[in-house]
């Protein structure tokens, strides 16, 4: 009779191991479905940067094409050097127009190049990179790159 | 004794676990519906964003390819600079390149507001095509100039730009709203500069001084 009461008892209710595995398979399942809930919203937001970042590294190159070969500065400009309504450089009339985006670094490499016989060109390579004030999709950056003849 | 042991195993559910079990089902089954529920609606969020980014970026990239194709008018000077582009509140107008052969052809953006939200048509001769449709909150577009000048350039260089500045957003199939996006650019029309500084009183500026 004593050992019936026992079993009884036993077998009453899930045991500690059986309700900890039921809460791993449970998590097993739910944290892939939270997972892919997140990925959409995450797209999207990666979309709305690379527009941001796409428009602001076209409008950069774009202006730099509009002045004559010969007044651009050879060099790097860095972020504090590029902003709107600065001159491009001490030497060089033309100042910057740009659009205010916040959460971008800017940054301009151009480069001579002269070879024999050929016209002398100047490279440009715009970059622009994601800080951590707009994305939490960080070490992404984007670079625009050409070249132009220094007339 | 043996009987009466098996039957005690084999009642079965009481009434208080039935309804401890039904209710737990009740509570589970209604959590996944909310979870589907918001699934479907951060679904349609996601689905109308990429809608309205794609019809975004599409009508400044038509906006930007036709102002590198666009030409001043042949019979004006430097000086007329303010009809190489004609810019009003809700249309812009310019004249491009539309094909090798150098034909030129006119080219309108419309801007329509509406409280539902604005639309942007281009229209290219008999051709109309609406490129944002009802997905603006706010637009404005502006022509901006502004003369470089220096020993080399004594006569000054002209810098004219469109500066754009647009907030989207959707509409979702629950009724709500999509975040409003913004959007600011400056767009160059790189040909316009050429040939609005380049002979200029007989002069070529774009030669270096010698």
């Amino acid at each position: 009779m004593s050992n019936e009461i026992r079993n009884t008892t036993n077998r009453a209710a899930f045991s500690l191991l059986e309700a900890l595995i039921a809460f791993v398979v449970f998590a097993m399942i739910l944290i892939p479905i939270l997972t892919i809930l997140s990925v959409g919203n995450k797209g999207v937001q990666m979309s709305e940067e690379d527009l941001a970042v796409h428009h602001a590294g076209i409008e950069l190159m774009e202006q730099l094409l509009t002045f004559p070969g010969r007044f651009l500065p050879v060099g790097t400009l860095e972020d504090a050097m590029i902003a709107d309504n600065c001159r491009i450089a001490s030497e060089c009339p033309f100042r910057f127009h740009l659009s205010s985006i916040p959460g971008i670094r800017r940054k301009v490499t151009i480069t001579e190049h002269q070879e024999e016989g050929m016209l002398p060109i100047k490279s440009i390579d715009v970059s622009i990179r994601l800080v951590a004030t707009m994305s939490k999709f960080l070490n992404r950056e984007t670079h625009f790159r050409t070249a132009v003849i220094n007339d | 004794m043996i009987s009466k042991h098996f039957a005690s195993r084999r009642q079965g559910f009481t009434l208080v676990e039935g309804v401890l079990a039904s209710g737990l089902t009740l509570v589970l089954i209604g959590c996944l519906i909310i979870v589907l529920i918001q699934f479907q609606r951060g679904f349609s969020q996601g689905e109308e964003s990429a809608v309205v980014l794609n019809e975004a970026g599409c009508f400044l990239s038509f906006l930007r390819y036709d102002l590198i194709n666009a030409v001043g008018p042949t019979d004006s000077d430097r000086t007329d600079w303010k009809r190489y582009l004609r810019v009003t509140r809700d249309k812009i107008s310019i004249n491009t390149f539309s094909d090798v052969a150098g034909s030129i052809q006119p080219v309108e953006y419309v801007f329509e507001p509406s409280p539902g939200g604005g639309t942007i048509l281009r229209a290219q001769g008999p051709n109309r095509r609406v490129l944002v449709d009802h997905h603006i909150a706010s637009l404005t577009w502006q022509l901006e100039t502004d003369v470089a000048t220096s020993p080399e350039i004594a006569s000054g260089y002209r810098q004219l730009w469109l500066s754009v500045h647009m907030s989207t957003f959707g509409h979702t199939k629950f009724g709500g709203k999509t975040k409003e996006v913004p959007i600011s650019t400056k767009i160059f029309p790189t040909r316009l500069h050429r040939q609005l500084n380049t002979f200029v009183n007989g002069y070529d500026i774009s030669e270096p001084v010698r």
